[in-house]
């Protein structure tokens, strides 16, 4: 019986829904996290008969015709990028990002990654990294003697040293922007890396035209909606619990085909 | 067998297949622009050999599935603030290019790709109101579209998106992944109405659905007892029959 293949596709879809949702959920507290969501079509349709054909019996044109679809797909999962909440720390590594763009890091194996998490500090070294100690690109150093770090909203780092009154530029954060930002690949840990669907990174520094301004003791805080995440969970529970009706209902007629004598 | 099981059979197996229709329903509940389709019965009358019938004589009607039919109303919609999502909130159809040729969709999630162009999820260029790709160039970056299609970027008026209408909506031919073949010419409409960020979700009513789905279901039930007591009736005949005879 084909319904069956076909709320299966939908319970299929629908366990997708739930664990982008889960995902979502879980990383609601995750600095820079832009929740994702799913994106579904449908199947491919079987003719039953074809719009357009001659009908048999009376040689007048079929004026609608009798098309099956077959179910339901996971076409992609989307991030939806819209702006997080910024939230103070006061940290002076801190530092987030209101408008497009992401910071650039280099990856222990040279390549570049991008991230919009900006929870930054100092290695031993004095070079500014991320959490995971990822150097920002390119690479910043910080002398040893600093006494105050100042990011300004171009991304400019400029540092105080004791017993000097002047402060001094010691590097300039860049940022990339994507023409397809969802072609970006998620690699975990807040990073993005480019791919060919996302285009080649567009550089530039805060505040110039098509990047946002670097803003200095602020996170930016996950994108996701509590309550649209649960009205989004509960929804998609009750649009599984359909499909497996519909799977009882099939299996229920299939029980009466094969009881009858 | 007779044609009293024969035509409950017709029945059931009409069923059957409304019932897969209805399982398509509900499976695509959370596909945005899907539109749900239903079932047409009808009765089929058995044509006799020697032309029509006599009067007074009553032909024999089969149940048969006659035609599956799309319900276009409107789906609901829900705020994504993705920019290139867009919902249409009343007649038409975008129009994107695929290999194959124009096709319509109602699933207004676009994206814009790294060479500029505004396609679907499959990658189709989304068609511009003489029926060009729309391509944004990169120094644009912060896309807006007005209600009547008009999408301007910060650089000026980069385009008009096109919304087409079918003549008759039911020659619509369905391709699967939101695509549908329109059988007939397409005309440019001049009035449209978009929303940006938003997208039109699929208009399965659960409710009615679920409705059909039990109504189905004991339908099927209830033929199949009538195919039952038919072969009990004709054995206990038969039963009767030799009896006699003997």
């Amino acid at each position: 019986m084909r319904s069956l293949d076909i709320a299966g596709t939908g319970m299929q879809a629908q366990q997708t829904n739930v664990e982008v949702i889960a995902n979502n959920i879980a990383n609601m507290t995750t600095t820079g996290f832009k929740r994702r969501r799913p994106e579904f079509q449908d199947l491919i349709y079987q003719d039953m008969r074809r719009v357009g054909t001659m009908s048999s019996d009376s040689g007048t044109l079929v004026p609608a015709g009798a098309q099956v679809g077959l179910g339901v797909r996971t076409a992609g999962i989307y991030r939806i990028n819209v702006q997080g909440t910024l939230e103070q720390t006061n940290n002076s590594l801190d530092l987030a990002i209101e408008g497009p763009g992401y910071f650039q890091i280099t990856l222990p194996s040279g390549e570049y990654a991008y991230t919009r998490d900006g929870t930054f500090s100092l290695s031993d070294t004095g070079q500014i990294v991320t959490a995971d100690g990822y150097p920002v690109s390119p690479g910043i150093t910080v002398p040893n003697n600093a006494q105050t770090i100042t990011v300004d909203q171009t991304g400019q780092v400029q540092v105080t040293i004791s017993g000097q009154t002047q402060s001094m530029v010691v590097g300039q954060l860049q940022m990339a922007t994507f023409q397809n930002e969802n072609g970006l690949a998620a690699m975990g840990q807040n990073l993005f890396t480019e791919t060919q669907s996302s285009g080649n990174a567009i550089t530039g520094t805060g505040q110039s035209v098509g990047f946002g301004d670097i803003r200095q003791g602020y996170v930016e805080e996950s994108n996701v909606n509590v309550v649209t995440e649960i009205t989004d969970l509960i929804t998609a529970q009750r649009a599984y619990e359909m499909n497996s009706k519909v799977i009882t209902a099939s299996d229920e007629m299939l029980q009466t085909l094969t009881g009858l004598k | 067998m007779d044609n009293t099981t024969y035509i409950a059979l017709s029945r059931m197996d009409a069923e059957q297949r409304a019932m897969s229709v209805l399982a398509n329903n509900i499976a695509n509940g959370s596909t945005a622009g899907f539109k749900s389709g239903h079932v047409q019965f009808a009765d089929y009358l058995s044509r006799l050999k020697d032309g029509p019938h006599a009067p007074g004589e009553n032909p024999e009607v089969y149940v048969q599935d006659r035609a599956t039919y799309r319900d276009f109303t409107q789906g609901a919609l829900t705020q994504t603030g993705n920019p290139l999502d867009i919902a249409i909130t009343g007649e038409g159809f975008f129009s994107v290019m695929t290999a194959q040729g124009v096709r319509l969709t109602r699933n207004g999630r676009f994206q814009r790709l790294s060479d500029g162009s505004v396609t679907d999820a499959a990658g189709h260029a989304l068609l511009d109101r003489t029926g060009q790709p729309i391509v944004l160039r990169p120094q644009d970056r912060t896309v807006s579209i007005a209600s009547d299609g008009t999408l301007s970027t910060e650089n000026g008026v980069a385009a008009e998106i096109g919304l087409v209408r079918v003549a008759n909506n039911h020659d619509l031919h369905g391709e699967g992944s939101e695509l549908f073949r329109a059988s007939t010419p397409t005309t440019q409409m001049d009035v449209k109405e978009l929303r940006q960020g938003m997208l039109e979700g699929s208009n399965v009513n659960m409710m009615s659905e679920t409705t059909n789905l039990v109504e189905l279901q004991r339908d099927f039930q209830i033929t199949a007892n009538l195919v039952e007591s038919e072969s009990t009736r004709r054995q206990n005949a038969i039963d009767k029959l030799t009896q006699t005879q003997s």
